[in-house]
């Protein structure tokens, strides 16, 4: 059985083993400090994807803030089998997701994957995000001029 | 008269499992509740816990929710909670 932390660190709820590092954050997101221990001698091909806040909705209204909540365990279980699920296309997995109070041009999810070539890795990734979106229990709640709405279909 | 295998047995049956309930999200707003435990007849299912929330907060009508028991998606609502069970209400996810 995998483990999860649920020690609160700086407000972090994370996962780590040797291939992957899983994390939800009130903290903001550096990509930096992720991609700096994330190179290796091995490997020569990475990938990232950042995710920010956009300034308005769909329906060009002004955003002020948005606000993200997360079944914190499940959340990072949840990742865990997307990761594993395409695991033979990469070599090691970063995605951070934040939660809490965002604003426009602030970081939101954060992922990178390493592989020895680049092969499959930017297709991989951008599936790994649409399951994101699609399974991962994390809700967001916009707030912009006028009101508010959570997002979800 | 009740013997006492019959008086044992009515226990038996009178046993109810608790089961605490996490609301996220939208179902937050509409229940007013970030927890709720509740007792329930013991072989209820997934659907009765349903079917009670529903009755106890009617608004959830509204909402199309999944549900989570210990954390993982559960697809079949017709199987029984067992005693302890967390059950998560799952709004429609937003992440990304």
């Amino acid at each position: 059985m995998m483990k999860i932390s649920n020690k609160r660190c700086n407000k972090k709820f994370f996962y780590k083993d040797d291939r992957f590092l899983i994390k939800i954050t009130k903290a903001k997101i550096v990509p930096n400090i992720y991609l700096k221990d994330f190179y290796s001698e091995e490997l020569g091909a990475y990938t990232t994807f950042i995710g920010t806040i956009r300034d308005t909705t769909e329906d060009n209204k002004k955003i002020i803030k948005l606000y993200y909540e997360a079944n914190i365990s499940m959340a990072i279980s949840e990742v865990l089998k997307i990761l594993k699920k395409y695991e033979n296309n990469f070599n090691k997995a970063i995605v951070v997701h934040r939660i809490g109070e965002i604003k426009p041009k602030e970081i939101a999810i954060f992922i990178a994957l390493s592989n020895k070539h680049r092969d499959n890795i930017f297709v991989t990734l951008g599936n790994i995000l649409e399951e994101i979106k699609e399974t991962v229990p994390i809700w967001k709640k916009e707030y912009f001029e006028g009101g508010s709405e959570w997002k979800g279909t | 008269m009740l013997t006492n295998k019959k008086i044992k047995k009515e226990k038996k049956r009178s046993k109810k499992i608790s089961v605490k309930i996490i609301f996220f999200a939208k179902s937050k707003e509409i229940t007013g509740k970030k927890y709720l435990n509740l007792k329930l007849p013991q072989n209820s299912k997934i659907n009765d816990l349903i079917n009670k929330l529903k009755e106890l907060y009617p608004n959830l009508n509204d909402l199309n929710f999944s549900i989570a028991i210990n954390n993982e998606y559960i697809y079949n609502y017709d199987i029984a909670l067992r005693d302890k069970d967390i059950v998560s209400i799952i709004p429609p996810v937003s992440g990304g």
